[in-house]
């Protein structure tokens, strides 16, 4: 088991800035993370004009996500309950280590499944899984000498390059055509090539050994129903699939949140998942996996086992910021959002990026990562664009709440604040405030418009002018039209 | 029991208990009934058939006792004389498999051993098969949709581990969305009959992916080529 502290990114202050500004220098960024936002925002809306009554269908996934999370004891125990009924088996981790032992131990186990005189390291071919970034599971596994390969295209391309994913959706929204060629000519001496279709069918050919050599499976869950035990994946590659079919072992990773009571009720969720994420009506695969292969089933895995995970959505489930829990991971609020916009997702340094990434980060692992629900304008795109209506600027708000209360401002921050409680607490002091102010800017300022202000407050002039302060404040011209009116009456 | 499980449900059950800050869920609204669920057959089709197209699948129809030659045909074309397929009583169209036969295609599909070596020995073997024949439960004409299920002689990976993917249905298979299979389709569609099987797959269209610069490309660890044919 690693003993690494949970996380690395995302302390301090100044790390949170200088990842925002190595973000804004990188050109190939900007111009993709653009790219990402026209596409996937204009796609959303017509997938969602075309959806007949979209705006009930929205309602409706939010209150069978409302429906889940208030009576979340009794889901779990119906899903956990209807998995075994099925022949998987279902183990419960309170925290990212116990989740890591358990898929260590059951990995370890698979290797009794081996064919005879197999010697290379345990392999694990893995689908798409927040979960697994969020407990840091590659990195425990890989510690232990476990081969661990990612089948998504993206997350394969990410993982060469040694990086998490930039987007909960799209992995390597920041990669160009030009380095995912260079990253294949290093790796697999490709011949130099800029065609994208041939460098697919080139991760193809190297992930098919995967699939059908891999000891294990490891996929995510998308919605776990309650009702009968299925879980739905859903995948346009079709790597999902193979993850969950050909090796004799199969473990699904889920957040304890992830529910929907029936499969009538999936069915309304999977309206608006995948338009929302990529603008599809539908992906190319969705597989609804119910156990592991039956007896008279003549192939799938022999094994199912599905890890439930808390790892701080209990506690979220209890405090101001449940309402991140309906998430459905859909990522449209990052592809919509202009901070997430110019600064991609590994600036956040959290698995969970863009507007709710900074609630639930916050929610799931604390204080550490409150200071990211600062990068956000609060303009409510996010909420609107939500397909199950998660009121995220207002959680925002209480992150930011939680970050004072804990007292993490830098120390500027808070003097200068005490300083404006001070002024704001008098008449006399705030007229004084309002005139030397009026002073300064008309000193530094040229018109109406201030270019460039001393340290600290060179902080904002340096992207953008400082508008001066009126000559004569407001309080002055009212006296004197206060004083005209009298005297016309 | 697991010590965890009965932590976290009780942490759980605290958190809903001392003042959960959700909203209360309103009732479930009544569904939105989709127009196409009451269109025709015909219509119904067409459109699984534009929707299919539209997304890089191909759409057929044929008179059953031209399903063998015509099948036999395109395997010739691709130079295939080996296929994955479901057994013959999960087809709808009968003899197919030993139309194939006659002409000298291997037919491979029988269960995988349980335990190794086996199991991984036939995997291999499937591995190479480039050519995937199925049936279908359901088919959805809103999104060109395929709904296949395991069970006794339906492998999985006959839709899934092969280039090419060719799925026989007839009209009786047609619906018009999953949530008119779920709503009409009665005990197959239900939840029970979800449970019974290991798997349920939602097909639509091939494999593709976007992740290289959102550039779509086909065919990426599934099918390359889905076909579906509609037997009168
Ligand atoms: S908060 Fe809403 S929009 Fe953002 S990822 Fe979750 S479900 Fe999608």
């Amino acid at each position: 088991m690693t003993t690494d502290p949970p996380r690395t990114a995302g302390q301090s202050h100044g790390a949170f800035k200088a990842r925002i500004a190595t973000a804004l220098r990188n050109p190939i960024l900007q111009v993709a993370l653009d790219r990402n936002h026209e596409r996937r925002v204009a796609g959303r809306d017509l997938a969602f004009a075309a959806l007949p009554a979209a705006e009930a269908t929205r309602d409706r996934g939010r209150a069978i996500r409302l429906e889940t999370l208030s009576h979340l004891d009794c889901y779990l125990e119906r899903f956990a309950a209807s998995v075994e009924r099925n022949g998987g088996r279902v183990h419960w981790a309170a925290d990212a280590a116990e989740a890591q032992q358990i898929i260590l131990d059951l990995v370890q186990a698979a290797a009794g499944r081996r064919p005879p005189g197999r010697t290379t390291p345990l392999l694990v071919a893995k689908s798409k899984s927040m979960m697994s970034e969020e407990i840091e599971l590659n990195h425990a596994l890989e510690a232990e000498g476990i081969r661990v390969v990612e089948t998504d295209l993206g997350e394969f391309i990410v993982q060469l390059r040694g990086e998490p994913p930039a987007h909960l959706i799209t992995p390597a929204v920041h990669l160009r055509r030009e380095e995912v060629s260079a990253l294949f000519a290093e790796r697999f001496g490709m011949a130099p090539t800029l065609d994208v279709a041939h460098m697919t069918a080139l991760a193809r050919a190297e992930l098919r050994r995967v699939f059908f050599s891999a000891d294990v499976g490891i996929s995510g869950v998308n919605f776990g129903v309650a009702e009968t035990g299925t879980l739905a994946l859903i995948t346009n590659e079709g790597n999902g699939r193979l993850c969950t079919t050909v090796p004799p072992v199969h473990i699904a990773l889920m957040g304890l949140e992830r529910l929907v009571p029936t499969l009538a009720d999936l069915e309304v969720m999977l309206r608006l998942l995948p338009r929302s994420a990529t603008a599809q009506k539908i992906t190319s695969y969705v597989s609804l996996l119910s156990g592991p292969r039956r007896a008279f089933e003549p192939d799938g895995p022999e094994e199912l086992h599905v890890v439930l995970v808390d790892n701080g959505r209990a506690r979220m489930l209890g405090g101001a910021l449940a309402e991140a829990l309906l998430c459905i991971r859909c990522g449209a609020c990052l592809n919509v959002c202009p901070v997430f916009t110019e600064i991609g997702g590994h600036a956040y340094g959290s698995p969970y990026g863009g507007p709710i990434g900074s609630v639930v980060s916050a929610g799931l692992f604390g204080s550490d990562f409150s200071e990211l629900a600062n990068a956000s304008t609060l303009c409510g795109a996010c909420r609107d664009i939500c397909p199950v209506r998660i009121d995220i600027p207002t959680m925002l708000l209480v992150v930011r709440g939680q970050h004072v209360a804990a007292g993490l401002p830098p120390a500027w921050l808070r003097l200068g604040l005490r300083a404006w409680e001070w002024v704001m607490a008098q008449p006399g002091r705030y007229r004084l405030a309002q005139r030397a102010a009026a002073l300064a800017t008309g000193l530094l300022g040229r018109g109406n418009w201030v270019r460039r202000l001393p340290p600290p407050l060179n902080a904002w002039t340096d992207r953008r002018d400082f508008p001066a302060f009126a000559a004569r404040p407001f309080r002055d011209r009212w006296k004197i039209r206060a004083a005209g009116k009298a005297k016309s009456d | 029991m697991p010590p965890s499980r009965n932590f976290i449900l009780g942490k759980i059950r605290q958190a809903l208990k001392t003042g959960s800050h959700l909203a209360p869920s309103p009732a479930v609204l009544p569904d939105a009934v989709s127009g196409l669920a009451q269109a025709d057959a015909a219509s119904q089709v067409s459109r699984f058939a534009t929707e299919l197209q539209t997304l890089g699948g191909s759409f057929q129809t044929l008179p059953q006792a031209q399903a063998g030659s015509w099948l036999a045909q395109c395997l010739q074309q691709r130079g295939v004389n080996e296929v994955l397929a479901w057994e013959q009583p999960a087809l709808p169209v009968p003899g197919l498999l030993d139309a194939l036969r006659e002409r000298g295609v291997k037919v491979v599909g029988e269960a995988l051993p349980a335990a190794e070596p086996g199991r991984s020995a036939m995997l291999a073997h499937w591995e190479t098969i480039k050519v995937g024949i199925t049936g279908v439960d359901a088919v959805f004409a809103e999104t060109g949709s395929l709904a296949l299920r395991a069970g006794p002689g339906r492998p999985r990976l006959a839709s899934l581990s092969v280039e090419t993917h060719v799925a026989f249905f007839t009209a009786d298979h047609v619906y018009a969305s999953w949530a008119a299979w779920l709503a009409r389709g009665g005990a197959a569609a239900s939840g029970e009959a979800l449970a019974a099987a290991s798997n349920l797959t939602l097909i639509t269209g091939p494999s593709r992916t976007a992740d290289i610069e959102m550039t779509l490309t086909v065919g990426v660890h599934g099918p390359r080529e889905v076909v579906a044919v509609l037997v009168t």
